[in-house]
C-alpha cells in the first residue's frame, strides 16, 4: 500500500491533517499492544507532536513520539547482532543508515509494525538519504503517513531531489488553503516568496528598516502589548545584534519620549555555553579527578543548571555500578552535554515570556506575534534566503514585523 | 514452550556454563557440583518474583563482588507454535524480544534462520550487581539481545512483562521443602492452583466467617473465663466511658484471616483427620506433588505452559514410588527438569535425557549420557552400560573420578572390597576408605574397556582405567593410550596379575582365613595359591562365592589392611595424590598418560 502524504505551504494544516489521519487509522488498531508512532527531526517538534497525540482521545495512551535519530538508535541497539560492524552511537547518520539496513529485512520491519502499525512522519522534507531509507523501509510494512513541504527545507546542503522523487510515489494530498492566519499581508507574502518574488508589507506584515537607535523601541512596541505567544526570530549571523537588543529590552528602555518596562525575554537555545562554563569550572584539560572531587567541586558551584542533579546521579552510578572513579575533562564534558541535551529534550520548558530563537529552530512552531531580525551577510542562494524568510514569516498567526539591519538589504533577495 | 538453553555466569559456584535442555531433563552429578545452582538460576530468570529469595553477595562467585561484577543468566525459550515471529507478536515486536533461532541439532542460538527446522527463540536474561553502598543486590530481568551491560547508562533494556513470565508457568520445587504449609492459603502454589482452577471458595468462606463471628458457645462465655472477661469489660467501661465488650474469636473474622488459618488435615477411613504435620513426610510430600501435578495438568490441558523444576524428587518418597512419580511428572508438564542423587530416579529417563554435571573451577559443564537417543544398533558395551547397568553406571558417575576396569567381575570385586572396608572399619585405620567416596567403578561389559572409556570421557571429566598385569592388560593399555584424547591415568595390577591374583594376595595376608568352615563348605580351596586358580576357573562369575570370601575377609584385620592398601593406591592416583613410593610410575609415549603399577610389597602390609 502506498503511503499517504500531505503537502502544502506553511499553515495549511499539514500536521493537523496528519494527526487527523492517524486518528482515523487508529480505529483499526487491534490488541492493546499496538501503538501509533510519530517521528520528527527535532525534539521540539517531537514534544509538540506528543502533545497533539495526547489531546486526541482516539490515540491517548496509545502513541509514542520520538525523533528519527532516537528511533534509529533504539533499533540499532537492539538489533546490532545482525550488523557486520560495531555501531558508533555518536554518529547519527551512520546509525540511521544501519537502521535503514535493518529495516530492509522483512522480519525486522514486521517486528516494528507489530507494535507500530501506524507511523506518522512530520516535516519529512528534511529527510536525509539515510533517513529516507528508514522511511522507505517503514512504508512497506506499516501504514505510513507523511507531511512535508519541500519549500520549508532549510538545509541548503541537502539535496531534496531523492526525497521529492520518493514523495511523488505516495498518495499525496495537496493542501492550499492557509488556515494559520487570515491576515492578507501574511498570506500574500507567503505566496510571493514561494513564487521567487519579494514580499510586500500589508495587513499583519511590516517589513522595514529602522535607525539603529530606534530598533529596540520598534521591537519592544511590537511585542510588549501582545496578548498571545511571542517570539523573536533571528536570522543566521544576526545573533550579536539580537543579543544587544534583548539585553536592553530585558532591563527596560527609556528615552525622552518613550519608555518600555523590562520584558520577560530569553533565548530558547541549546545549553552549549552553559555546559562549557560548568565543565571549565569543574576541571582543567590536563586534570584527572576522582568522583568525590567532581562532586565536591559541583557542590561549590554558585549557580548550577537544572540538569546538574542528573549529572551528579550519572557520576554516582558510574562509580557504583561500573567502578569508574577517575574523570577527565572530556569525559565530564560528554556527561554534561548528554544530560543537558536530554533535559532540553524531555525536561520542563516554559512558554512564558518572549522566546528568542534562530529561524531554523522555529520550524514547525507558531506564535501569535513574531519579530524577525534580519542582518546582512546571510550565506546561501537567493532561493535559500527566500526559504528562510518564508519560514520566519509563516510562523506568525497575527502579526509579523521584519526588521532589516541595513537599508541596502531591502533592495536584495529575498526582499525583491 | 520450553527452555532450550541456559547460560550462566558469575552465579554462586558457576563462573561460566551453557546447558542445553530437552523436554525432559535429569541432572546427576556429585554433591556441590552446581545442580541446585542451575535450578535456582532458572528460577531467577523465569520464576515469578515471589518464588525468588533475596540475593546477597554470597550469590556472586567468590562472595566478594566488585562494582563491575555481574551475575548474568540467559534463558533461551523455544517451542513457539506456530514457529513464526510474525504470529507471535506478544513475544516478538518492538518493546519485546528480538528474533533469534535455535539449531535443533546443535542447540546453538543463531541470529539468522538458515534451516527449515530452526526454532524461533526468545532470549530472556536476568542480571544482578552488588551495590557497595546500599549493600543491596540490584537486579534486572530483560529481553536479551547482545551482551551489553544492562546496568550501563545507555543500555536501553526492555523489561520482561510479568504476564509473559506467567505464561511460561515456571515452577520450582526446591530441595528444602516446607511441605506442611503447601496445601493451605499461606502457600503461593496452593493459591495459584485455586485461582487457576476456579477461584476462591467464596461461599464457604463467607459462611465460615458468619459462624466464626457469632459462635454458638463463645469462649468468653465459658464459666472459667466469664469472670475475667466481665472484669475487663468493667475496667474498659470505666476508662473509656462507654460499653466496650471483649469477645474472643478464633480468627480475625475476615475472609483473609479465615483463608490464612486453613490448615491441611488428612484422614484415614473414619478416623478423626490429623493435621498434615502429624503425618509422615512421605504422605505430605506425595500429596503436594500431586497438587502440583494437578495444577500442571490443568494448565497443559488449556494449552499453557507448565515448566517444572524439581530438586531431588526422591526426597521423602519411598523407592517403589519414585519411578512412578517421575513418569507422572514427565507426562504432565510441558517440560520437566529434575536434579537427583538417586540412581533409581535416574533410571527412568532415556540416556540422552540424563545430563551429568561437572564443575571444574567454576566452569560448569553438563553432558548428556548419549548425545542422541540410543540407536537400536548401538554397540553392545554402551547399550549395556546405559540400559541394563544404568543404576551402577549412574552411581559410578556421581563420584569425582570414574574407573573403567577390564570387566564386570573387576568392578564387582572392587565393590566387595569397599563393602569389606566399610563393614570392618575401625577407628584405628581408615586406609582405603576414601575410595568409596572418590572412585566409582564402572561395570564394563564384554571387556570392551576402550569403547567404554571413549564414551564416558565425553560425560565425566575424570575417567581412568584399571587393567591387569598380563598380556591382555598390555593390549588394553595400548588401546586406550592411542585413543584421542587418552586417559591421564592407567592403573595396572602387578606383572602377570589379574583381579583374582589380588584376591589371592589378600588371602595370603591371613592364610588362616581360608580354613573357615563356610568357605570349605562351598568348595573354596584352603590354600591361597589354589584360590587364584579357582577364582579364575569355576568361581569366575560366582558372586555368591565372592560374597562368602568377602565376608571372611571382613573378619581379618590383616586382609583388610591389604585391601585398604590396594584401594588407597587406586584412590590416591585417581585424585592426584602421590601413593607410597613402592608403586611404580611410568609415562606413556603419548605424553599424557601416566601408568601406575601396584606394588604388592608395600611396607607393613
Amino acid at each position: 500500500m502506498p503511503f499517504l502524504g500531505f503537502e502544502g505551504p506553511a499553515g495549511t494544516g499539514k500536521t493537523y491533517r496528519l494527526i487527523d489521519e492517524v486518528c482515523s487509522s487508529a480505529l483499526k488498531l487491534t490488541g492493546s499492544s499496538q501503538r501509533v508512532l510519530g517521528l520528527t527531526f527535532m525534539h521540539g517538534s517531537r514534544r509538540r507532536l506528543e502533545e497533539s497525540f495526547a489531546n486526541k482521545e482516539q490515540i491517548r495512551g496509545r502513541s509514542h513520539a520520538t525523533t528519527i535519530d532516537s528511533f534509529a538508535a533504539s533499533m540499532v541497539r537492539r538489533w546490532s547482532f545482525l550488523l557486520s560492524f560495531v555501531p558508533d552511537f555518536s554518529r547519527f547518520d551512520e546509525i540511521c543508515d544501519a537502521c535503514g539496513m535493518l529495516l530492509k529485512r522483512p522480519e525486522v520491519a514486521n517486528w516494528v509494525a507489530a507494535t507500530f502499525p501506524i507511523i506518522a512522519i512530520d516535516e519529512a522534507q528534511e529527510l536525509k538519504p539515510c533517513m529516507l531509507r528508514v522511511a522507505k523501509a517503514l512504508s512497506a510494512s506499516t501504514r505510513l503517513i507523511v507531511a512535508a513541504d519541500e519549500f520549508q527545507c532549510l538545509d541548503e546542503q541537502l539535496d531534496t531531489g531523492p526525497f521529492s522523487e520518493w514523495f511523488a510515489t505516495g498518495n499525496v494530498q495537496r493542501l492550499t488553503l492557509v488556515r494559520r492566519t487570515g491576515r492578507q499581508g501574511l498570506l500574500d507574502a507567503g505566496v510571493a516568496l514561494r513564487n521567487s518574488e519579494g514580499p510586500k508589507s500589508g495587513s499583519g506584515l511590516s517589513i522595514r528598516y529602522e535607525f539603529p537607535a530606534q530598533v529596540k523601541f520598534t521591537v519592544g512596541h511590537a511585542l510588549r502589548n501582545a496578548t498571545g505567544s511571542r517570539a523573536i526570530l533571528v536570522a543566521p549571523g544576526s545573533t550579536p545584534w539580537a543579543n544587544e537588543i534583548i539585553g536592553q529590552l530585558a532591563s527596560g528602555i527609556r528615552s525622552k519620549r518613550q519608555s518600555i518596562p523590562p520584558l520577560p525575554i530569553a533565548w530558547d537555545t541549546g545549553p552549549s555555553n552553559e555546559i562549557s562554563k560548568v565543565v571549565d569550572a569543574l576541571c582543567s584539560t590536563a586534570e584527572q579527578i576522582s568522583s568525590s572531587e567532581v562532586l565536591r567541586r559541583i557542590g561549590q558551584l554558585a549557580d548550577t543548571p537544572a540538569w546538574m542533579p542528573a549529572v551528579i546521579n550519572n557520576i554516582e552510578m558510574a562509580r557504583r555500578a561500573h567502578g569508574k572513579n577517575i574523570w577527565s575533562q572530556s569525559e565530564l564534558f560528554a556527561v554534561c552535554s548528554k544530560r543537558a541535551n536530554l533535559h532540553r529534550a524531555y525536561g520542563y520548558s516554559s512558554n512564558y515570556g518572549i522566546r528568542v530563537m534562530t529561524i531554523q529552530a522555529a520550524k514547525n512552531r507558531q506564535f501569535r506575534d513574531v519579530v524577525v531580525l534580519w542582518g546582512p551577510g546571510i550565506p546561501g542562494s537567493a532561493d535559500h534566503l527566500r526559504r528562510l524568510l518564508y519560514n520566519a514569516i509563516s510562523r506568525a498567526e497575527h502579526n509579523c514585523t521584519v526588521i532589516v539591519r541595513t537599508q541596502l538589504l531591502l533592495g536584495q533577495p529575498p526582499f525583491i | 514452550m520450553i527452555v532450550s538453553k541456559l547460560q550462566v555466569s558469575g552465579f554462586r559456584g558457576i563462573r561460566t556454563c551453557e546447558i542445553n535442555f530437552s523436554k525432559f531433563n535429569t541432572f546427576v552429578g556429585p554433591n556441590n557440583c552446581g545442580k541446585t545452582t542451575i535450578a535456582e538460576a532458572l528460577a531467577l530468570v523465569l520464576g515469578r518474583d515471589r518464588l525468588v529469595r533475596t540475593l546477597t553477595e554470597h550469590d556472586f562467585i567468590g562472595s566478594e563482588p566488585k562494582e563491575t561484577d555481574r551475575i548474568i543468566i540467559v534463558a533461551s525459550i523455544t517451542g513457539f507454535l506456530p514457529n513464526d515471529p510474525a504470529r507471535q507478536s506478544d513475544w516478538f515486536r518492538w518493546g519485546r524480544a528480538t528474533i533469534k533461532w535455535t539449531d535443533v541439532d546443535s542447540g546453538a542460538v543463531k541470529v539468522e534462520r538458515s534451516k527449515n527446522t530452526d526454532l524461533l527463540t526468545c532470549q530472556i536474561a536476568f542480571a544482578a550487581r552488588f551495590d557497595l553502598e546500599s549493600l543491596e543486590v540490584v537486579t534486572a530481568r530483560y529481553f536479551y539481545d547482545t551482551g551489553v551491560d544492562p546496568f550501563a547508562d545507555d543500555a536501553a533494556i526492555e523489561q520482561v512483562p510479568a504476564d509473559l513470565i506467567r505464561r511460561l508457568g515456571f515452577f520450582l520445587v526446591p530441595a528444602s521443602r516446607t511441605w506442611d504449609r503447601t496445601i493451605s492459603f499461606g502457600s503461593e502454589l496452593f493459591r495459584r492452583v485455586v485461582s487457576y482452577v476456579g477461584g476462591k471458595p467464596a461461599a464457604a468462606v463467607l459462611a465460615e466467617r458468619a459462624r466464626l463471628r457469632t459462635p454458638k458457645d463463645p469462649l468468653e462465655a465459658d464459666s472459667n473465663l466469664r469472670e475475667l472477661v466481665s472484669n475487663i469489660d468493667t475496667d474498659l467501661a470505666a476508662l473509656l466511658g462507654q460499653e466496650t465488650r471483649l469477645k474472643l474469636r478464633l480468627t480475625t473474622t475476615d475472609s483473609e484471616g479465615i483463608l490464612e488459618s486453613v490448615f491441611p488435615h488428612f484422614s484415614n477411613g473414619d478416623k478423626i483427620p490429623l493435621p498434615s504435620r502429624r503425618h509422615g513426610s512421605g504422605l505430605i510430600s506425595l500429596q503436594t506433588l500431586i497438587l502440583l501435578m494437578r495444577f500442571g495438568q490443568v494448565r497443559v490441558a488449556n494449552g499453557e505452559g507448565f515448566l517444572m523444576v524439581i530438586e531431588e524428587p526422591e526426597l521423602h518418597v519411598p523407592p517403589p514410588l519414585q519411578r512412578k512419580l517421575l513418569r507422572m511428572m514427565q507426562a504432565m508438564a510441558t517440560q520437566t527438569i529434575v536434579t537427583t542423587h538417586s540412581p533409581t530416579i535416574a533410571s527412568v529417563p532415556n540416556p540422552h535425557e540424563i545430563q551429568f554435571v561437572a564443575n571444574s573451577n567454576g566452569a560448569l559443564v553438563a553432558r548428556p549420557l548419549t548425545k542422541r537417543p540410543l540407536a537400536p544398533d548401538a554397540q553392545n558395551p554402551i547399550r549395556s552400560l546405559l540400559l541394563s547397568a544404568r543404576d551402577a553406571t549412574i552411581y559410578a558417575l556421581m563420584h569425582p573420578s570414574v574407573l573403567v576396569p577390564e570387566g564386570r567381575i573387576d568392578a564387582a570385586w572392587l565393590r566387595q572390597f569397599v563393602k569389606i572396608l566399610e563393614l570392618g572399619a575401625t577407628n584405628s585405620s581408615d586406609l582405603g576408605l576414601s575410595f568409596a567416596q572418590e572412585v566409582g567403578p564402572i561395570p564394563t561389559a564384554d571387556a570392551r574397556a576402550r569403547e567404554v572409556y571413549e564414551h564416558l570421557r565425553e560425560v565425566h571429566p575424570l575417567v581412568f582405567c584399571l587393567f591387569d598385569g598380563d598380556a591382555q592388560g598390555d593390549n588394553y593399555t595400548s588401546a586406550v593410550c592411542t585413543s584421542k584424547p587418552p586417559p591421564h591415568i592407567v592403573a595396572r595390577w602387578p606383572k602377570g596379575w589379574a583381579i583374582e591374583h589380588v584376591v589371592g594376595w589378600i588371602a595370603e595376608g591371613d592364610p588362616s582365613i581360608l580354613a573357615r568352615a563356610e568357605l570349605a563348605q562351598i568348595g573354596v580351596p584352603s590354600k591361597p595359591a589354589e584360590l587364584v586358580g579357582a577364582l579364575q576357573g569355576k568361581f569366575k562369575t560366582d558372586e555368591i562365592v565372592h560374597g562368602v570370601i568377602a565376608d571372611a575377609f571382613v573378619e581379618s584385620e590383616a586382609c583388610r589392611r591389604r585391601i585398604g592398601s590396594v584401594m588407597q593406591f587406586v584412590a590416591d592416583i585417581a585424585m592426584g595424590r602421590r601413593p607410597p613410593t613402592q608403586h611404580k610410575m611410568i609415562k606413556h609415549a603419548n605424553g599424557t598418560t601416566v601408568i601406575w603399577t601396584l606394588s604388592n610389597a608395600v611396607l607393613g602390609i
